[in-house]
């Protein structure tokens, strides 16, 4: 068999080169990592990945060689350069990423060889992950377990060359299969701590759309065009009448120019409850979408804290962090009759206050109104029946207004969405000297039939009023409600004219769409809940209903080491099982190649027993004899027609004793 | 009682080396083709000793030897023989052409008309001639020793994929090594060595040898190899077409002639990846990697995918 040795040795050996198909799968892989970054990453650095990309998968199809070194270098340069530009840095999170991201489709245009190869994947493995540094929702987590799948099969065609694309696809899928038990355990039992691992920068929130510590006229109506989740509530009973869900958020009593904005005294807040708890008359738990601002939601008024959290001195509930992370917390709420009735005077005052000039029709018509009525009460009740009987319109396109925009929308434009009522009422109310205060928050909510859920999106973002009594301290009045009551009944879609602009979402002529959104909703929060909501809280729960208490971190430790380690030997087991011979001459023969291995001589796969049985005795005379025993016993009792015991047990007493 | 096969098989061995010097190898090749009744194909250069190693096969194993130069001119007929009427008996008398011959060497096999290389192969498989709607047996056994050249391609008609597969084995000989060259020129002349030869078999013992191949064990784990290998051929990109049934067959068949030319009762992997280079390269259109790669190349490399299980 000398002459096949021979051959093998420079032939057949196969390659450390990679075949066309191995560096298809490669592309693929690549592109695969650069999915789940789509609309995550600046546009600039995607294109730029993708013409690497292109460039390699063109020169692929046509079987070109890759691009030259002197290019890859220059680009290499460029990809550094560009990252600094954009970020000004190298080091950090996004830089980090942008830099995997270029280097990955760079290192594709230089991929030849095995070695390339794994590195390749590897990285690909890595951007992959690094999806998560921004951002966990579901969608991601799929896209990404899709990479790693396609990843995991380039590598198994890198390292098998021969198989076809549905059999290395097969395999990673099992590979991944293999791997969620152990991602079970390591995501229950892990030790959660209260953050997540790597850190969100607080950067990372920036760009979110929500309610901010002021408002000008249009601010509310430019949130209410987004179909962007604010919130989600449960009610743990009954859910109160959609026209009562005002959920607080911040409370705006300062007016400078045409802007109202959250005073400085009322930043003031309170670490206990400012007032008496009474019984709650609405129990539920809500789920914030991250913000990056420090307010949290609740109906009026809270009757208890939740953790981390305090009262402003206007009755918003605050969290002592911004919320940069999804942030769950119960709530229970009832009203508190006569709330504020003491209010400080310096509140008092504030309330009262308006700029020195600015709106004199405004003003002059709130003195008439307030000439004519006798109580505070009466006063609102006109100012609020003027806005009925006089041809006030709701729209989502308000008129652009100028410098004295409450004296242009109360006589001339009368048109405009929640923020102008409430501006214009409060302006008046102050006017004619009632304390009065905006309150912007959301109105009402989606209640999803599949979960129950209510999903509050920024599009039910709503401003309203507060008006301060004497005798019953701060009542909620909601001019909005005077002019559209559709709106706070049955909600925006309902309260707009025909043919506005209105969120994808409210349009009733997409019912189907709803419903299919209904359930990818249900199921987007099942996963926010359960996955990423899944906090030190809720493993603490959930290892209580396992039967085990106080889980601190040791006792999660133990059981993950354990259980882990069980995993692994019940996986090499099956891994040894699947290899394990069964053939009993073949058992005996595996014992003397092993022994032989050790001595740096093992047979090749291909090796049968007799050329193997020559090479050995070529290298070592001292087991020459010994070997072609050993090989003769093997060959005739494994392909030999008729096997006999006594031969067996001689090949057994013969490898037992074999000694190289 | 006569000699068993296998040590008769050693002594054509040995006789033939000394005529046929310096190629061993081929020569054990050709006599297992021979053993496992198959035909055999010799791609090479024209005086490296092709007609030499048949003739001199015929002549040990004492068979009738005929040799047929294909010209692209040759009709079937020039083969298989003609029927022509004879005057003084008044009577249509056929007259057998060289293809009525137990060794039968067609020369060049690639320079002759489609037809009548078709005419040829279909004799080889069914072992039969039909002419004139009349069917005659072929003597037994019936051996094709094919050539083809390879380097001159021009005017040719180079045999199909399909019809290679009649061949059970393609081989090359190739120049002989330094010492047997000298040995040649030193030495007689080969056509006279030949005709000194002495049959060292008789047909009735090639006839047993042959049957004794066919009883040689294969054993369940060999099965499982060469149906691993036949799997390979069949599922990795590297092949285009992989190996057909008979391919199989073909490769069973020669690795137990080989198991018999080593006098052994069971057939080895050894066997397997002996015969391989003979039996496999023609029957496989490479792909990729592999794309003209030599037949040896081409074998080693299928071998060392597949592990022995």
């Amino acid at each position: 068999m000398k002459w096949l040795r021979l051959r093998t040795a420079s032939a057949a050996v196969p390659s450390e080169a990679l075949t066309r198909p191995q560096l298809g799968w490669l592309i693929a892989a690549s592109a695969a990592a650069y999915a789940p970054h789509i609309g995550q990453q600046p546009v600039w650095l995607l294109s730029a990945c993708l013409l690497l990309l292109g460039l390699r998968a063109l020169l692929w199809q046509q079987r070109r060689p890759t691009a030259p070194r002197w290019l890859l270098v220059a680009l290499s340069v460029a990809a550094l350069g560009a990252v600094l530009i954009a970020y000004r840095q190298i080091f950090g999170r996004a830089p980090g990423v942008a830099l995997v991201a270029l280097f990955l489709a760079l290192k594709l245009n230089e991929t030849h060889s095995r070695r390339d190869a794994h590195v390749l994947v590897q990285g690909a493995l890595f951007l992959t992950f690094a999806t998560f540094l921004t951002v966990q929702g579901m969608a991601t987590t799929l896209l990404a377990a899709l990479s790693a799948w396609i990843s995991l099969a380039a590598l198994c065609a890198a390292t098998h060359g021969t198989r076809g694309v549905r059999d290395n696809l097969l395999r990673s899928g099992r590979l991944l299969l293999m791997a969620i038990p152990a991602m079970l355990v390591l995501f229950v039992l892990f030790p959660r701590i209260s953050a997540p691992l790597w850190g969100l920068p607080l950067d990372a929130h920036a760009g979110r759309s929500g309610l901010s510590d002021s408002m000008a006229p249009g601010s509310i109506a430019q949130l209410s065009l987004s179909d962007e989740i604010a919130f989600r509530a449960k009610f743990d009973d009954a859910q109160p009448a959609q026209q009562d869900l005002y959920w607080r958020g911040p409370v705006l009593s300062q007016l400078e120019g045409n802007r109202w904005a959250i005073s400085a005294r009322t930043r003031h807040s309170f670490a206990a409850l400012p007032y008496t708890p009474r019984n709650a008359q609405a129990r539920y738990e809500i789920t914030l979408e991250p913000h990056g601002k420090n307010w949290l939601f609740a109906l009026d008024y809270p009757q208890s804290l939740p953790e981390g959290s305090t009262l402003s001195a206007d009755y918003q509930l605050l969290a002592r962090k911004a919320v940069i992370d999804r942030r769950r917390y119960a709530v229970e709420s009832a009203p508190v009759p006569g709330l504020g009735r003491d209010e400080p005077a310096a509140i008092l005052d504030e309330t009262r206050a308006l700029p020195r000039l600015g709106n004199p029709r405004a003003r002059r018509f709130a003195r008439e109104l307030a000439a004519r009525a006798d109580t505070p009460r009466a006063l609102v009740a006109s100012v609020l029946s003027n806005f009925r009987e006089q041809e006030f319109t709701y729209t989502l396109e308000p008129p652009l207004l100028g410098d004295d925009a409450i004296d242009e929308f109360l006589f001339d434009t009368r048109r405009g969405f929640c923020e102008h009522y409430a501006a214009a009422f409060v302006y008046l109310m102050r006017a004619a000297g009632v304390p009065a205060r905006i309150v912007t928050g959301y109105q009402g909510g989606e209640r999803n039939p599949v979960d129950g859920y209510i999903v509050v999106r920024q599009s039910d973002a709503h401003a309203w009023a507060e008006v301060w009594y004497a005798d019953s301290g701060w009542t909620r009045i909601d001019p909005t409600a005077a002019i559209q009551p559709s709106r706070i009944e049955r909600g925006l879609a309902q309260a707009l004219p025909r043919g506005e602009p209105l969120p994808f979402m409210l349009r009733a002529d997409f019912d189907m769409l709803r419903a299919l959104r209904f359930r990818w909703d249900a199921l987007a929060n099942a996963y926010n809940q359960w996955v990423i909501g899944y906090d030190a809280v809720r493993q603490r729960e959930l290892m209580a209903r396992m039967g085990m208490r106080d889980a601190d971190w040791q006792k999660l430790a133990f059981w993950l080491v354990g259980l882990g380690a069980l995993l692994l030997a019940v996986y090499t087991l099956w891994a040894l099982r699947q290899h394990a011979p069964r053939d009993p001459w073949l058992i005996a023969w595996r014992r003397v190649t092993r022994k032989l291995a050790r001595r740096g001589l093992a047979q090749e796969a291909w090796e049968g027993p007799q050329a193997y049985c020559e090479r050995v005795a070529a290298a070592r005379g001292d087991l020459a004899a010994a070997m072609k025993q050993i090989a003769a016993l093997y060959c005739a009792g494994r392909y030999g027609p008729a096997p006999d015991n006594t031969a067996l047990t001689e090949l057994r007493r013969l490898a037992r004793h074999f000694k190289p | 009682m006569p000699n068993s096969p296998s040590k008769n098989l050693q002594r054509v061995l040995e006789a033939a080396s000394d005529v046929v010097l310096g190629k061993p190898h081929p020569i054990r090749m050709a006599l297992a083709c021979l053993v496992a009744r198959g035909h055999l194909l010799i791609e090479d250069m024209p005086g490296v000793g092709k007609t030499t190693l048949a003739h001199a096969l015929a002549r040990l194993l004492g068979l009738q030897f005929a040799r047929v130069q294909f010209t692209s001119d040759m009709l079937p007929a020039d083969l298989l023989g003609t029927t022509i009427f004879e005057r003084d008996s008044g009577r249509f008398r056929f007259h057998p052409g060289p293809v009525f011959a137990q060794v039968l060497l067609a020369d060049e096999i690639n320079r002759a008309t489609p037809k009548a290389q078709s005419a040829l192969l279909e004799a080889m498989e069914e072992r039969q001639v039909t002419l004139d709607g009349e069917t005659r047996a072929l003597p037994q056994p019936f051996f094709v020793i094919a050539t083809q050249n390879p380097a001159h391609q021009i005017g040719t008609f180079p045999l199909p994929e399909s019809q290679l597969d009649r061949f059970m084995m393609r081989i090359e000989l190739g120049y002989p090594a330094r010492d047997a060259e000298r040995a040649l020129l030193a030495g007689m002349d080969r056509r006279q060595l030949i005709a000194q030869l002495a049959p060292v078999m008789d047909p009735t013992e090639l006839e047993a040898a042959q049957a004794a191949a066919e009883r040689i064990h294969a054993a369940p784990a060999l099965f499982d190899y060469v149906l691993a290998l036949i799997e390979h051929t069949r599922g990795a990109p590297e092949f285009e077409v992989g190996l057909s049934p008979r391919g199989g067959l073909a490769l069973m068949a020669a690795a137990r002639a080989w198991a018999l030319l080593a006098g052994r009762d069971h057939v080895l992997p050894e066997d397997v990846q002996a015969v391989a280079p003979g039996v496999i390269p023609h029957r496989l259109l490479p792909a990729g990697e592999l794309r003209g790669r030599s037949a040896p190349d081409l074998t080693a490399a299928l071998i060392a995918a597949v592990p022995v299980p």
